[in-house]
């Protein structure tokens, strides 16, 4: 069946539709709930409730984006309410003038950093710069969209971003140091 | 340094991937069901369009229907030679079956629509013994289609709501309608036809 069937479908309630959209997204929904979850419970948990909230939400689904992009950003904000309600810190920021531009603009690491490093630093780091940072590197966000999720400022999403990204370096730094020489 | 850690990540990703533990689906359903109970409406909005034309076209119809009578009584000797010869019974014996019309409620409104307008037709009937057999033939054809009624409702219940078999439906209680009018269109027109022999008479 044709998506936008499926989709008129779910409107009008038909269990069918909804296992079938279900199970050709749940996959890819599960790992981008994964990425804040951790847990594989939680994960589920978030994934499934995030699907239940796109059915009953579904007439509000405008076609603007993909159903899957207009799907995975209720599944992204289904995990952080959750991880809200765990008491992550969402962080009040005094919106600070950044860097340079050419500083906003570098993102250069050491050659030989594996990309598994940088996850686990990321994983590391400060909840307040992990989320945007994941939101703009791992999801592709860009800071408009960002700052909707997060329910901040553009300026504030720049700026978390830029100081997550300075922190990954520094310890990308130490640990190529560290290790390397 | 040469790496940019942007690159890196569009780059590489969907590797590191779990699956999901099994029988999430089944989880999920039950979620579901708990959420968003089924309530069973589907096809909703093109039935109620159905509904809609169906009350206007038979606005229409039942209009004619009676205007027709009027018009047949007073331009006399106008010949119909359609094979009429059909007509029946008293029908609408609701049955102990499966009835679509007791699960929705649209449903039900257009098929009582149908039946009491159906029921008032024939209540106007009247019967003499000269036309007895017309009637009793029209019955019969009646009781067949009510039969019909009985088996789409049983396969509504045994498929599922349809389409066909919904429109099936609402043309098998047009078409008793339909029936019934030529039914007075005949009558009429024997009625007349004796009249105006009486008249002769009289003459």
């Amino acid at each position: 069946m044709i998506q936008h069937k499926l989709i008129e479908a779910c409107k009008e309630n038909s269990r069918r539709a909804q296992l079938q959209l279900y199970n050709k997204y749940c996959d890819g929904m599960y790992y981008v709930a994964l990425r804040f979850m951790k847990d594989t419970m939680e994960a589920e948990d978030a994934m499934q409730e995030a699907f239940i909230k796109a059915f009953a939400k579904l007439h509000q689904f405008n076609g603007e984006v993909t159903f899957g992009a207009w799907l995975k950003r209720i599944v992204i904000n289904k995990c952080l309410d959750k991880l809200k309600a765990k008491k992550l810190e969402l962080v009040a920021i005094n919106e600070q003038t950044l860097g340079t531009v050419e500083d906003e603009e570098n993102w250069q690491v050491e050659d030989g950093v594996s990309l598994e490093e940088v996850k686990k630093k990321m994983e590391n780091l400060p909840e307040k710069y992990k989320y945007p940072l994941m939101l703009y590197l791992v999801e592709g966000y860009d800071h408009e969209e960002i700052s909707e999720i997060l329910n901040i400022t553009q300026v504030a999403s720049r700026t978390l971003v830029h100081r997550g990204k300075k922190k990954l370096q520094d310890e990308l730094k130490t640990l190529s140091n560290g290790t390397g020489y | 340094m040469g790496q940019d850690i942007r690159e890196m990540f569009r780059n590489n990703e969907h590797l590191d991937r779990e699956k999901l533990r099994k029988g999430h689906q089944k989880r999920f359903e039950a979620r579901l069901e708990e959420e968003l109970p089924a309530k069973k409406k589907r096809n909703y909005s093109s039935f109620l369009q159905i509904a809609a034309i169906l009350v206007v076209a038979l606005g229409i119809g039942a209009f004619f229907l009676f205007n027709n009578s009027d018009l047949s009584v007073q331009d006399g000797n106008q010949i119909v030679d359609a094979p009429v010869e059909e007509k029946a019974k008293e029908e609408n014996t609701p049955g102990t079956e499966y009835r679509f019309s007791d699960v929705s409620p649209e449903f039900k409104k257009i098929e009582d629509y149908y039946m009491a307008s159906v029921n008032i037709q024939l209540a106007k009937l009247d019967m003499t013994p000269e036309n007895k057999e017309l009637i009793d033939a029209f019955m019969k054809k009646l009781e067949t289609l009510n039969e019909e009624y009985i088996a789409l409702n049983a396969e509504i219940q045994e498929t599922g709501v349809n389409e066909e078999t919904v429109e099936a439906m609402i043309a098998n209680l047009q078409l008793r309608l339909d029936l019934l009018k030529k039914l007075k269109t005949k009558l009429n027109e024997i009625k007349q036809s004796k009249d105006n022999r009486y008249e002769n008479y009289q003459a």
